[in-house]
């Protein structure tokens, strides 16, 4: 049997490949697609109740972070089409958009996802490499540094918002500097309205008018939590009814991100005993701390509706890149990530406390790693005979 | 190690256990109603023997013997494992040469190749008449003889599994196990045999169960194969019982056989046999029972051909040695741009780096797919920790971070990660999203960890021989202290006698011992020229002896090949085999000088190499030169055959190979402590 040969050198004609030939269809690509799509509901109600400055915070963070993917790619002689192509970087932004206040002026959220893709992400390694998420670490980023601005452009949410801010006043307000407070009054107008059709008690006429106030001063929900949990006197706030106008967005975006997770779990990119653990701890750890301090800890409707709970259970806990490696480190990882949430939410001295809980989570997640090995295949067999 | 009655019971209550891990890929058997059909006998037939000859076997045949279809034609040493080779049809020996083996890296081997005469003429079948009667011992060893082993794909020899398995419980087995899941895709060579010799099949399980006597025995069936189920079921009535498993990659595999059927995890480092579970893939016991109840040796295996490049997909009986190129061209093969030949399945089975490579007994799929049947693998991006791997590896490890560690070169991470329990299903390549070839790397990585090994042992001798060494010097030395020191008290002894002789008594002493001295000499040298003599005429013999043989092979070899047509050329240059003639005509000393990177790896001191080299006269040339490339005429002209008589001689020879340890491992070398 001849080798095919010509002038002494043997020709390779047949294509030469690897074990295994077959392939899931599964790729990072799609994994990342679908993430990006099971988010669409959010951003929906992220427009209806917060009105259109999220389309211009999202635009914001994607041309920045795609600029600095290539640009990296670049750097490091790889790739452009390969490095942009997995569209990581666009659910890094998506997310970014998502958390961080919808009238922030372009510069800011820009500097985030600077922070985010090139410190935390690319000098790292790039994808897969980073230790912390990038979005949360961009978020925290501008939180810290500028404090006062991030808590001043939050949104006061009310139905049909997107009629007040507008395309066309949301652009002036991110990219040319105007003021945001003839919309955000605009926004409370139109919740008071539609309250006054509701109901017209003295007791909500006067809450409303708490509301106003916390309003006017630039304060959100969370503020106002803040201001009572640093006295202990948390229970003397009143309990919400989220099916009302005023709350009716945070119990929205509730739904929303329960789409969104479900559709990541049906298609098997999230864990779903990840994500029951996360759910379980974080309701016993709210349930009996809020019955043992009512002062301090929020009630356990609350600390789900509000903040960002449910994105970091759906998004931010199962980016898979910072989180534990085996399942069983996954589900330690939840845990703890559930219980640094309730109890800086409790002794914080920030407004929302998701985001250092997840730095901090991302921090032990190599420990959890070590501490959580696989028993070996077979390894009963010596002890049980 | 002896099962627990209990989990024995829980076994015979046909309980099915899942096992960790597993991937659904589509299955592709798209040969499940054809026939098995036999194929032609082609022109050349080609027997790879190194596995069936071992270091120190005996070649029964040479080149132009005449042989015949199930003929012996090599004889491993009784007490290897090794299995003897048979020839798979009548014909001529053509030549015993080094050829190309069906490997990923095509390499070469020791190989018969016969050129068929056409009758098939077959040695006389040798039935065991009344083996149900007859020792275990003979059984054994007539499936020995008969070159049984087996046809799962692992090639293990099927006496040394059975033998060992008798020799750890010598009464009964536990467990006996015939694996017929077939579970990786597109291979239906197994689910035919079941559906057409189901009793032949239960046959051989018959004579399985005579040897090894087993309390249970099970024929494990994956549930995507009803007809075999069904023919199975109708044929085993009373002599096995049938588990379905669910379909899942990979079942087929004995470790996860084993814990799909009796819940009991084997580790990897442990055999099988030791815990009593003897498992066997049907093909093997097929061929036991034509070993035994027929008396035929194996001398062809089933082999599915499928793929879409194929114009017609069937499960083939072949005769073991005919080329892959023989099998394609007779099922039509219509390649594409760089077409693949993948030899064994889609997950675990290597494309070929040339079809000329003959098909041996672990071969049991060639697939010759299309791009759209099975897409080329993607280049790789990073890895996203997803965990999908992980979840699906059946060796419970965790595959991301055992290549995290193999590509950092920590070859001891990497083994308390688990590289020994990896068995290579590729199931983790399968599902990874980002196409990281975590199988090949792992591949990689073991051979790697052998060759780590490997050092480690030869170190360790090393050490122990330096150790003797220095034992042996010391003890010489205190020899040589004590005779010293008799020595010293003799001559005292002798100069205290002689201050007491007159000088008269003195001289004669003294001649006395001289005579004495001289005889002594005399008989030394006499016994050692005659020592000598006889060593120069034996050597003298054998180097004749060896040299005549060389002559008459070479001899017998041109004949051969001027009979058949084939020019007699050899592979090696004609220079390198010192005779007598070429000994005196060209050879020339060359002191070579090494660079000193070389010598101190070497750890040579000294300045050069003495190279004994024989320069070939360069042949005179008269043809007129070309102008630009030869031209390539290979199709029509194919490269004359190549007949090598000194290869016959050459397999007896120990050749010392340095081994070299490649720069992966030089960096870090250090074994986990246990």
């Amino acid at each position: 049997m001849n080798i095919s040969q010509s002038q002494g050198r043997v020709k390779q004609l047949l294509g030469l490949e690897t074990a295994p030939h077959l392939k899931a269809r599964m790729t990072t690509q799609w994994i990342m697609l679908i993430v990006l799509l099971s988010l669409i509901p959010a951003v929906g109600v992220e427009i209806y109740y917060f009105g259109f400055g999220i389309i211009f915070q999202f635009l914001n963070c994607t041309i920045t972070a795609v600029v600095l993917e290539a640009l990296v790619s670049l750097l490091r002689h790889q790739k452009i089409s390969r490095n942009v192509g997995d569209l990581s970087a666009i659910v890094t932004s998506l997310i970014l958009a998502l958390t961080l206040p919808p009238m922030l002026p372009c510069y800011y959220s820009v500097v985030a996802t600077v922070f985010a893709i090139l410190i935390v992400k690319a000098i790292f390694g790039g994808l897969g490499q980073n230790i912390f998420n990038p979005a949360m670490a961009g978020f925290v980023f501008i939180m810290i540094s500028c404090p006062g601005i991030v808590g001043s452009s939050y949104v006061s949410p009310a139905p049909q918002a997107y009629k007040a801010a507008t395309l066309t006043e949301s652009y002036s307000i991110i990219y040319r500097g105007a003021s945001k407070e003839l919309v955000q009054n605009q926004i409370d107008a139109m919740t008071i309205s539609d309250d006054n059709q509701e109901s017209n008690d003295a007791l909500t006429m006067a809450t409303k008018l708490l509301d106003k106030v916390d309003v006017m001063s630039g304060a959100t929900y969370l503020d106002a939590i803040k201001s009572y949990r640093k006295q202990g006197e948390l229970n003397r706030l009143d309990g919400h009814e989220f099916t009302s106008a005023k709350y009716q967005a945070y119990l929205a975006l509730f739904i929303a991100y329960c789409i969104g997770g479900i559709v990541l779990m049906s298609f098997r990119i999230i864990i779903i005993r990840m994500v029951v653990a996360f759910f379980a701890a974080f309701v016993l750890i709210q349930f009996v701390m809020h019955n043992l301090y009512p002062g301090y800890f929020m009630s356990v409707t609350d600390g789900l509706l509000i903040g960002g709970t449910m994105i970091c259970a759906f998004y931010i806990m199962t980016d898979p890149v910072t989180n534990a490696g085996t399942s069983k480190g996954r589900i330690y990882f939840a845990v703890l990530l559930a219980f640094l949430i309730v109890f800086l939410r409790a002794f914080g001295s920030y407004n929302d406390t998701v985001a250092f809980a997840v730095m901090l989570s991302n921090a032990c997640a190599p420990l959890i790693d070590v501490l959580t090995k696989r028993r070996a295949y077979g390894i009963k067999y010596r002890g049980k005979h | 190690m002896i099962l627990s009655s209990k989990q024995l019971k829980k076994i015979a209550q046909e309980k099915i256990f899942r096992f960790f891990g597993g991937i659904k890929p589509k299955e592709m058997k798209d040969t499940t109603d054809s026939i098995i059909e036999e194929l032609k006998i082609p022109s050349l037939i080609c027997l790879p023997i190194e596995r069936h000859l071992g270091g120190d076997g005996e070649l029964l045949v040479n080149v132009g013997d005449h042989v015949k279809r199930g003929q012996k034609l090599t004889q491993p040493n009784e007490k290897s494992r090794l299995v003897p080779v048979h020839a798979s049809t009548s014909g001529t020996v053509s030549s015993i040469s080094k050829e190309i083996l069906p490997h990923p890296s095509g390499y070469t081997g020791l190989c018969i190749t016969i050129k068929p005469d056409g009758f098939d003429e077959a040695v006389d079948a040798s039935p065991i008449a009344d083996w149900e009667n007859q020792d275990r011992e003979l059984l054994l060893a007539r499936i020995k003889d008969f070159g049984v082993e087996g046809m799962g794909g692992a090639q293990f020899q099927t006496e040394a599994k059975l033998s060992s398995a008798v020799r750890a419980n010598p009464e009964s087995t536990n467990i006996l196990i015939i694996n017929g899941c077939e579970c990786e895709p597109a291979i239906t060579c197994d689910d035919r045999l079941m559906q057409e010799k189901a009793t032949d099949i239960a046959l051989g399980i018959k004579i399985l169960k005579k040897i090894l006597n087993p309390k249970i025995t099970i024929v494990a069936i994956e549930d995507n194969k009803k007809k075999a189920i069904a023919a199975m079921t109708q044929a085993l009535s009373d002599i096995a019982s049938i588990r379905i498993l669910p379909t899942k990659y990979p079942t087929g595999a004995a470790r996860n056989v084993i814990k799909a059927v009796t819940g009991i995890e084997i580790p990897y480092k442990a055999h099988t046999s030791e815990a009593g579970i003897v498992i066997n893939n049907v093909a093997t016991v097929l061929s036991i029972k034509e070993a035994i109840v027929d008396g035929i040796p194996v001398t062809s295996r089933v082999v599915t051909v499928t793929g879409d490049s194929l114009r017609r997909k069937a499960n083939i009986r072949v005769r073991l040695g005919t080329s892959v190129r023989f099998l394609l061209s007779n099922l039509g093969l219509n390649p594409e741009y760089h077409q693949r030949i993948i030899l064994g399945g889609p997950m675990m089975g290597f494309t070929l780096p040339t079809i000329d490579v003959p098909i041996t007994k672990s071969n049991s799929c060639v697939l010759a797919p299309t791009t759209e049947q099975i897409p080329r693998l993607k280049e790789s991006s990073n890895c996203i920790r997803c965990g999908r791997c992980a979840r699906v590896c059946p060796s419970r490890l965790v595959p991301y971070q055992m290549y995290s560690q193999s590509k950092a070169h920590n070859h001891a991470a990497c083994q308390k990660a688990g590289i020994f329990d990896c068995s290579l299903c590729g199931a983790c390549s399968y599902v990874c999203p980002s196409f990281i070839p975590l199988t090949a790397q792992f591949r990689y990585e073991k051979a790697v960890e052998k060759h780590i090994y490997d050092a480690e042992v030869r170190n360790a001798r090393a050490k122990q021989r330096m150790l003797d060494k220095e034992l042996r010097l010391k003890k010489e030395e205190e020899e040589r202290q004590l005779r010293k020191q008799k020595a010293l008290e003799k001559i005292k002894a002798q100069k205290e006698a002689e201050a007491k002789m007159t000088p008269e008594e003195l001289a004669k002493a003294k001649a006395k011992a001289l005579e004495e001295a001289k005889l002594l000499a005399k008989q030394r040298k006499e016994a050692m020229l005659a020592g000598k003599k006889t060593e120069e005429m034996s050597s003298n013999a054998s180097e004749k002896e060896r040299l005549e043989k060389l002559k008459l092979s070479k001899m017998r070899a041109k004949e051969i090949a001027m009979h058949q047509g084939h020019q007699e050329k050899s592979i090696l240059p004609e220079s390198n085999i010192i005779t007598e003639e070429t000994k005196t005509d060209n050879m020339e000393e060359k002191i070579v000088s090494l660079p000193d990177s070389l010598r101190k790896s070497a750890g040579r001191k000294d300045i050069g190499f003495v190279i004994k080299t024989y320069d070939e006269i360069p042949p005179s040339d008269n043809k007129p030169k070309l102008v630009g490339l030869e031209p390539d005429d290979s199709l029509q002209n194919p490269e004359p055959k190549k007949v090598i008589p000194q290869v016959l001689l050459s397999h007896n020879l120990n050749v010392e190979k340095e081994i070299v340890l490649p720069k992966a491992l030089k960096k870090k070398t250090i074994r986990t402590k246990k």
